[in-house]
């Protein structure tokens, strides 16, 4: 069994939502405890094998683990590769537990369950696979497997000006993707190694060899790539298409949005444009770490004029991505190691406060901060679950998300001191908007027009919640593991930038 | 019994925590919730006690500490554990055995109330918090709990969380720590990393004991900091180590609430009373005071810091008691008094008097913690904060009303009670104060506030308990509080008589001394209880007294003709002097105009031109493109070999 698995977990965790979007095909939509089950337990059996992923791979050692290659079309140097380092772990890591938390809270979607659920599995199925994936034909193909089904979830179950909010999403992903195909096939025929080949390993082979590419052609090809992954980061001033579509998605669409679609923007930079392109990361990462302001501090004050709940978390997902991308700017082992630290927790703390959102706004059907009010009472365990949340989100000690980002912090300091102290400035920011929508919500005097909600009751219901904030704890108070496993994966990047960076004189 | 002495501040740490996740089990049981709190801060205090013979044996030298790795990456490691010493056994005995006391008198004080469970959840996760700041070893550490008391310290001011007033006070507490903490961030940042270089590979990333080694090393002051502009701009370890004690002094004033971050200390006496006590009288807003004295070799080098933490030290203790005699809510008037002595001790700090600050510290937390309970029995009995709504209340509730008035003259600083010792030696240090801090500030308004304390304080005590009683209906069902009340406050008074001359003999204070004193710091003179010190502070209480005792008591004068006599001033004390105004005016117009602007932005321009706008132009391009749409195969075919062409003529 566990040689087995050793040679082919990342294709089974690949597969499993692969597996139930296929078998839903053939469920009948009125079995819904069928759908149910098949839909969460995929999203079970990829639990498991990321927690066996997570204790198996071997920190010490390092490097890429868990290798399959199946060619595919050898002329053009496209084969089947996946394999996985410490960032990828922890990335493979989130999605599990947030496909999980979302599988369990789309459980009482009543239209359309299996045609969800179908959904929402080939999503995630795309997201495993741009993880998981050394090749960057499959990484593009995963990449546009994992955008379509959110254009479909939002333009079916979703709600607040749905139309405008999915097409809008959509039109900047797709434009995003097509820019960082471009930028793709232009590394593809740049002559980094001697035959054109998608295979990310010997792309970094050649790097780490000394070949590598010329400065021009990195400096060209970096913000090419920046700017089309950067889209779904969202870097600020692409942002704008984050928030609307969050507001619009279902719950379980904006767990998966927010928490890793994305993600894949952040983890795309480091881990092709960082790692191909070292010089041109040099270069051009100054810019990102001060756009990456914007995003902190603009998407801050953003969030803290809006109403409606959902986009106050949006945009406050997009301030932090700022702290994200300051991180990955500052080419440090500590900071680079607390951006992708900071995705994980980020990814868990917004898919937690989006399915909390989504468990009362089925009920009380608005969002609006002025109609909502004292809810505390009605719904203490969702109250308290959300105070939390907010908590972690405004970055308190205990939560996976302070550590992450003191990481950030205290990793950019000596680098890029002012835009540092902006973002510890932006802390006070994100407290300034997250304890008003704490109290604009579920604080103060009961209101009479909620006394019909219901709490989250029995396991089944409280169970995604639990979980996402036990993993944010867990990691909060004891974050030595799942660092050391960041770390093993950021170190190797981090020397060949230091290098690049020293080579340029800078 | 080696392996519980290692062991033993670990389990001071977590115990308290453990106490708050197990409530959340036990929640629907009050008895038991309320037994597993308060069995873990007394645990706690037990082994704090037993560490205080070898402390008073080793004085400054005994330490213990134990470590382990929170976060490592690259080069850095955050250490968390603890490293106990002198000055934090003292602190330790005086949060876990204060802060003891406070726990069993609330259980009398909320019995009944509906989230009597969730109190106890909440203290004991403040009491967690606060160990932490006590027990840190290292800056990260204790900006963690400094945080995590931030949290409790919301939790428990918004503990009524039905009322508006309640949840608004708990959000302004919470903010105005983070502005502190803001600088206090910046401050641990400049300092960790001036120092880093020259501590030994694989020590924790701010190390107390590791950094003072630098900060103490000639070479290192004389080392160029920061320089811009090619050396045209310097500044050396030595300026540089004012500025970054500046801004971590920003933590300290949002903590120990001074001027100008004290704002949400009034306000926190939404929080029920017992909250009051422990937290916003003697132990969180102590932790400024403290974290001064463990972090006061950052200081003592640099006599501009300890010239700002002196001034504002002094300015906030006359300002608060200015406030305070014009204030009629019982707990705002204590609030303020509490304002007005963490002046004093942050003052005392400023002007290296770490060991007598230390000593205020832990009298005040006697005396302010009975006076605080005190006043909670009052509110208890007659259901109102408002003093002009009592009076007499001595005859209905005798008890109270004489510990109240010892914690009242213990706080004016009487003779032979325990602020006398204390206050006294503060005041001793502003007539003969160092060098640097020769200037009136230092010199005069200490001793002036000294007056006012007397005087807003036996003005709530005349109002409250002697006189006629003017609100009939309160007297008459005034009683005094369950014993599980008012032996708590037996305890706290006998502290508050007798704690002062306890530490303040001359053998023991030599110890105290000891233990508090860091390295480094100047002797001071003990405090002899001579007749002229002696005669000084009564006079001072005399003054303050009297006037009271005048206005208030006899009637022989009227205050409302003095108030019309003084003009504007009484209006300035009345408004706070319009601080909170100046902040309310910063948040609602300045803030929120910044956060309508940056909306705007995105609104009209990021949405509407560029987004919009994009998608407008798509659409006009796309019905030119259309055109170009044949449907062929073979076009299609062409245009794509083209691209690929291109694509790969730009890259040979």
């Amino acid at each position: 069994m566990n040689a087995f698995l050793q040679q082919h977990v990342l294709t089974l965790i690949l597969l499993s939502p692969m597996v139930a979007t296929l078998l839903l095909f053939f469920v009948n939509a009125k079995n819904k405890s069928a759908i149910r089950f098949i839909g969460v337990g995929s999203s079970a059996v990829c639990a498991a094998l990321a927690v066996w992923l997570f204790f198996a791979y071997d920190q010490a050692a390092g490097s890429f683990q868990f290798m399959q290659k199946i060619p595919w079309v050898p002329s053009l140097g496209v084969s089947y590769q996946v394999g996985v380092d410490g960032i990828s772990v922890a990335m493979v890591l989130l999605t599990a537990v947030v496909f999980l938390a979302g599988g369990l809270v789309s459980w009482t979607i009543e239209s359309r369950p299996k045609d969800f659920y179908i959904l929402l599995c080939a999503l995630v199925a795309g997201v495993f696979g741009v993880f998981v994936s050394l090749d960057l034909f499959f990484f593009y193909f995963f990449y546009e497997l994992a955008v379509v089904p959110m254009y479909l979830l939002i333009g079916y179950w979703g709600s607040t000006n749905r139309e405008y909010a999915t097409m809008k999403l959509t039109l900047y992903l797709t434009a995003g993707a097509v820019v960082a195909l471009i930028g793709l096939l232009m590394l593809y025929f740049s002559g980094i190694t001697e035959q054109p080949t998608f295979d990310l390993l010997e792309m970094r082979a050649a790097v780490e060899a000394g070949g590598g590419l010329s400065l021009a052609q990195q400096n060209v090809l970096f913000p090419i790539l920046l700017v089309g992954f950067a889209t779904i980061a969202p870097m600020w001033p692409l942002h704008s298409w984050s928030p609307g579509g969050h507001a619009a998605a279902p719950a379980a669409a904006s767990m998966m949005h927010a928490g890793v679609l994305m993600k894949l923007g952040s983890y795309a930079i480091i881990r092709i444009g960082m790692s191909v392109l070292p010089e041109g990361a040099v270069t051009w990462l100054p810019w990102v770490a001060l756009l990456c302001c914007f995003n902190i501090i603009y998407g801050g004050y953003v969030a803290m004029s809006q109403r409606d709940m959902k986009f106050v978390i949006g945009y406050s997902s997009s301030s932090h991505m700022g702290y994200v991308l300051l991180g990955i700017a500052s080419i440090s082992v500590l900071g680079t190691s607390g951006a992708v630290f900071l995705m994980f927790a980020h990814g868990v703390m917004t898919a937690l406060a989006f399915a909390l959102i989504g468990f009362f706004y089925d009920q009380t059907h608005t969002r609006m901060l002025d109609d909502l009010g004292g809810m505390m009472h009605q719904i203490p365990f969702i109250g308290v679950l959300f105070m939390m949340t907010a908590m972690a989100s405004l970055g308190l000690p205990g939560f996976a998300n302070f550590a992450s980002e003191l990481m950030v912090i205290v990793g950019s300091w000596d680098i890029y001191p002012i835009a540092t102290i902006l973002a510890i400035f932006g802390l006070v920011i994100g407290a300034t908007y997250l304890l008003r929508t704490v109290k604009s919500a579920f604080l103060g005097p009961p209101n009479p027009r909620w006394d019909h909600l219901r709490d989250a009751t029995g396991l089944r219901e409280r169970a995604p919640f639990l979980l996402l904030m036990g993993v944010l704890l867990l990691f909060g108070f004891y974050p030595v593991p799942l660092v050391n496993l960041i770390t093993s994966g950021v170190e190797p990047i981090v020397e060949v930038l230091q290098a690049a960076k020293a080579g340029l004189g800078g | 019994m080696g392996e519980l002495t290692t062991a033993g501040p670990w389990l001071i740490l977590f115990l308290p925590l453990l106490a708050a996740v197990l409530i959340l089990f036990t929640r629907k049981r009050n008895g038991l919730s309320a037994g597993i709190s308060i069995a873990a801060v007394w645990t706690a205090f037990a082994l704090a006690a037993q560490h205080l013979p070898a402390a008073l044996e080793g004085g400054g030298s005994w330490s213990i500490s134990s470590s382990i790795t929170w976060i490592s990456a690259g080069e850095w490691n955050f250490h968390y554990g603890y490293m106990l010493d002198g000055l934090g056994l003292i602190m330790l005995l005086v949060v876990t055995g204060v802060g003891g006391l406070i726990h069993i008198y609330s259980l009398g004080y909320m019995k009944g109330d509906p989230g009597f469970a969730r109190f106890f959840g909440c203290l004991s996760l403040f009491m967690y918090s606060m160990l932490g700041i006590v027990l840190a070893d290292n800056f990260f550490q204790i900006f963690i709990h400094w945080e995590l008391v931030g949290v409790s310290s919301y939790l428990l001011i918004g503990f009524y969380f039905r009322k508006d007033s309640a949840v608004e006070a708990s959000n302004k507490a919470f903010l105005t720590n983070r502005v502190g903490d803001f600088g206090f961030m910046i401050g641990i940042l400049m300092l960790v990393f001036a120092t880093k270089d020259y501590m030994a590979p694989g020590t924790g990333a701010g190390d107390f004991r590791a950094m003072a080694d630098v900060v103490s090393q000639p070479e290192w002051m004389a080392q160029i900091a920061f320089s811009v502009g090619g050396g045209a701009w310097t500044l050396t370890n030595e300026a540089f180590l004012w500025i970054a004690g500046a801004l971590t002094f920003m933590g300290v004033m949002g903590k120990s609430a001074q001027f100008p971050l004290h704002v949400w200390l009034p306000d926190a006496m939404e929080g029920p009373t017992p909250v009051s006590a422990l937290i916003h009288a003697a132990t969180m807003v102590a932790a400024g005071v403290y974290l001064l004295g463990r972090i006061f070799f950052i200081y003592l080098p640099s006599e501009t810091a300890l010239l700002i933490v002196s001034c504002i030290g002094a300015f906030t203790a006359f300002f608060a008691a200015t406030i305070a005699t014009t204030q009629f809510d019982i707990k705002r008037i204590l609030a303020f008094s509490t304002l007005s002595q963490l002046g004093y001790m942050v003052m005392a700090m400023g002007l290296g008097g770490v060991d007598v600050a230390m000593f205020h510290l832990t009298t005040h937390a006697f005396f302010k913690a009975l006076l605080f309970l005190g006043a909670g029995a009052v509110i208890h009995a007659v259901h109102t904060n408002d003093i002009r709504e009592m009076g007499g209340l001595i005859r209905k509730m005798p008890l109270t009303g004489w510990m109240f008035l010892l914690g009242t003259l213990a706080l004016c600083g009487v003779p032979p009670l325990s602020g006398f010792w204390s206050k006294d030696g503060i005041l001793h240090l502003t007539q003969h104060p160092p060098e640097y801090a020769h200037n009136w500030l230092i010199m005069w308004l200490p001793t002036i506030t000294a007056v006012l304390t007397s005087y807003y304080m036996f003005r709530l005590v005349f109002l409250t308990f002697f006189g006629k009683p003017r609100d009939s209906h309160a007297y008459d069902h005034a009683h005094e509080p369950p014993v599980s009340m008012w032996a708590p406050m037996a305890v706290l008074c006998v502290l508050a008589i007798i704690g002062g001359q306890l530490v303040g003999s001359p053998e023991t204070l030599e110890s105290f001394r000891a233990v508090t004193r860091p390295a480094g710091t100047a002797e001071y003179q003990p405090i002899h209880a001579d007749s002229s010190t002696v005669l000084h502070a009564l006079m001072l209480f005399g003054l303050g007294a009297g006037a009271a005792f005048v206005a208030f008591s006899r009637g022989w004068v009227n205050p409302a003709a003095v108030r019309k006599m003084l003009g504007p001033i009484p209006r300035l004390f009345d408004n706070r002097w319009y601080v909170d105004d100046i902040y309310n005016w910063i948040v609602a117009k300045v803030q929120q105009n910044v956060a309508r602007a940056c909306n705007a932005f995105d609104q009209f321009v990021i949405i509407g031109l560029i987004v919009n706008g994009s998608a407008w132009t798509t659409r006009a391009l796309g019905s030119v493109v259309a055109r170009y749409q044949t449907g062929s195969v073979r076009a299609y075919a062409l245009l794509f070999l083209a691209g690929v062409a291109a694509l790969l003529a730009l890259n040979l």
